[in-house]
């Protein structure tokens, strides 16, 4: 029996090969080419600073941060927002609240309650995200929204990482995320109001007197400590605010439509007067209760919430 | 060669006639054929009946299709279906030259090679390509510092670099082209080179990734082009299929048609899984579905009539 000729390498499958490997090769050495010029380009450019001042930290976290997205593929502009709330840029008044002065915290609470359904009210004044407000877009909303849902993922995860790192570098504090630094910011405030705050005999008199007149006005009033006496009122109405988004969100919840979580109720300001009526009342009546126990309470607390800023290199969210 | 000038009236249009002919039959075959014209033509007519003009055109293209139905039919169907997927590889990118200058360049030596049947050369710029299209839909750095979201050049207004629809039919794209040129070079035997005509399908498929083919955007004359050179092009294919009794063009159409099929699988399956996808995602509507619908019926039709039909013979 005679063997199977084997098939020998010709010399035009040699060439075809030879040639397709040049191919190869000089694409890429086209590719790093250009990424070399491309990255020089990128590098070249003066940054212009973001903030001038007290948000230098801020400003290096930022510019970490879109370093580390380049080097993971994604555009990222630095960007810090200076925008305040209209509710925050008369500082003085503002100023004076977080000083705890009866006559700015009773315009405050005539107009607004604690606050919370004022979102809905008056929805440019709190920053309402469904109304449009003069606040500069961030520009990397835009750069979010312009991808794929897989390339999406792939863009949260190296935001994450990339914000993890660049807060490392400039705090020296492990956090994993965005929301996990504020949680962490927050649950600091919380260890120093306990420690600092609760711990004070003259608030805690203060408090206790605060406490009784509450009841006798008919307000239940779990807890005595000065942290719960202040969080109290705005705490009874988050939870109405809470129940009601759940509500609302109930038949699309149901439907599959919406993952199971809490929603903001959706409110005109027409809608919300009620609510906030009865907030203004209960917050007044807070505050007439409260007069000095704010006074010595609320100074105490803004310097606190500095503080643990400034210390996790928040201070761009103070204003 | 005779001289334009000294052709008589009737003549001359049956040589312009004659055209759609291939030119080696005309070669072959002309001269004999305007002699019979001439001869036949009893009233002198300066212009011929149009029903004559009709069956010579019909003839003309009946010999292009049976003469592109020579050679294993499955070979030059995978690499007509290549050259298919090639074009639309390079159209995606066009519009983003400029963030990604090299890839598109490379995109475009692709297809000359696929084109010029350079089969191997093609083979490692698909998968280089490939490579990259892959990292670009995972949103993975791979070799250079393409940026995302790649924005589309100021003329072009197209969206972001495969902002719609999901990883696999982009990938499955070149997958698809990889794998036939793969099967053409274990092969080992010669390929046809492709008309340059391909090229001018580039700008109709600039911007069009498999998840944006089956839209077709309202008042754009660029899509409506497009549209209109699919369903001509595959008519021509059922026809051609059924003249020549060859399935190649089906195949072709069926290689070519498949990314826009594993867009539409891919839309439905996470349009169900996903609430956001109506920001990142593509579903596939009631004229996204129409389209595709005639799409694939044009092209089971293209596999379906070979079966059927015999060769005609040519004249």
């Amino acid at each position: 029996m005679t063997p199977p000729a084997r098939r020998l390498i010709g010399p035009r499958t040699a060439r075809a090969t030879v040639r397709s490997g040049a191919a190869v090769l000089t694409a890429l050495a086209a590719v790093a080419a250009v990424d070399m010029w491309a990255v020089t380009q990128a590098r070249g450019r003066p940054q212009e600073p973001l903030l001038r001042g007290p948000a230098q930290l801020a400003q290096a976290r930022e510019e970490i941060r879109a370093e580390c997205m380049r080097r993971r593929g994604f555009r990222y502009v630095p960007f810090l927002s200076t925008y305040v709330n209209p509710i925050r840029r008369d500082a003085a008044e503002a100023r004076a609240r977080d000083a705890g002065e009866y006559p700015a915290m009773r315009r405050f609470r005539e107009k607004y309650g604690f606050g919370i359904f004022a979102l809905y009210a008056y929805p440019r004044e709190f920053g309402n995200p469904q109304v449009e407000t003069d606040a500069p877009v961030n520009p990397n909303n835009t750069i979010a929204m312009a991808l794929s849902r897989t390339q999406f993922a792939a863009y949260g995860k190296a935001g994450d990482a990339c914000y993890s790192k660049a807060v490392k570098m400039t705090t020296g504090k492990d956090v994993t995320s965005i929301t996990d630094h504020m949680i962490q910011a927050n649950e600091r405030i919380d260890r120093l109001v306990t420690r600092e705050l609760d711990g004070d005999p003259r608030l805690a008199a203060l408090g206790a007197d605060m406490a009784r007149c509450l009841r006798n006005k008919g307000y239940s009033v779990p807890s005595g400590t000065p942290s719960a006496l202040a969080r109290r009122g705005p705490e009874v109405f988050h939870a109405e605010e809470k129940a009601l988004g759940r509500a609302m969100a109930r038949p699309a919840i149901e439907a599959g439509d919406l993952p199971d979580h809490d929603y903001f109720p959706s409110l005109m300001a027409a809608d919300a007067t009620p609510y906030l009526t009865r907030e203004i009342r209960a917050a007044l009546d807070d505050l007439e209760c409260g007069r000095r126990f704010y006074r010595a309470y609320e100074p105490g607390h803004a310097a606190i919430v500095r503080r643990a800023y400034v210390e996790y290199g928040l201070d761009e969210w103070l204003w | 060669m005779r001289r334009p000038t000294a052709l008589t009236g009737p003549e001359r249009w049956y040589r312009w006639l004659l055209r759609a002919y291939p030119r080696e039959y005309r070669a072959a075959h002309g001269e004999e054929m305007i002699a019979t014209l001439l001869e036949t033509d009893g009233d002198g007519r300066a212009v011929p009946w149009p029903r004559e003009a009709l069956a010579l055109v019909a003839g003309g293209a009946r010999a292009r299709a049976l003469g592109a139905g020579r050679g294993p039919a499955w070979a030059d169907g995978v690499h007509l279906g290549v050259t298919v997927l090639a074009v639309l590889n390079l159209g995606v990118l066009v519009p983003y030259a400029r963030s990604v200058p090299v890839w598109t360049a490379l995109a475009a030596v692709t297809l000359f090679a696929v084109t010029r049947g350079w089969v191997r050369t093609a083979l490692g710029l698909v998968a280089l390509v490939g490579g990259k299209v892959l990292a670009v839909v995972l949103g993975h750095p791979w070799l250079d510092q393409t940026l995302l979201p790649v924005f589309s050049d100021g003329v072009w207004n197209a969206p972001p670099l495969y902002s719609r629809g999901g990883p696999v039919a982009p990938v499955a794209a070149y997958a698809l082209a990889f794998l036939g040129l793969a099967v053409l070079a274990a092969r080992h035997g010669p390929l046809r080179r492709r008309t340059w005509r391909w090229w001018l399908a580039v700008p109709l498929t600039a911007g069009v990734d498999p998840a944006s083919w089956l839209m077709v955007e309202s008042g754009s004359p660029r899509a409506a082009v497009r549209v209109g050179l699919e369903l001509a092009l595959l008519c021509l294919a059922v026809w051609a299929g059924r003249v020549a009794a060859d399935p190649r063009w089906a195949l072709a159409a069926a290689i070519a048609l498949a990314p826009a099929v594993v867009a539409c699988l891919e839309g439905v399956t996470t349009s169900r899984a996903d609430v956001l996808v109506s920001f990142h995602g593509f579903s596939a509507g009631r004229q996204e579905l129409s389209h595709l619908g005639v799409l694939v019926l044009l092209t089971v039709a293209a596999a379906a009539v070979p079966l059927h039909a015999r060769r005609h013979a040519l004249l």
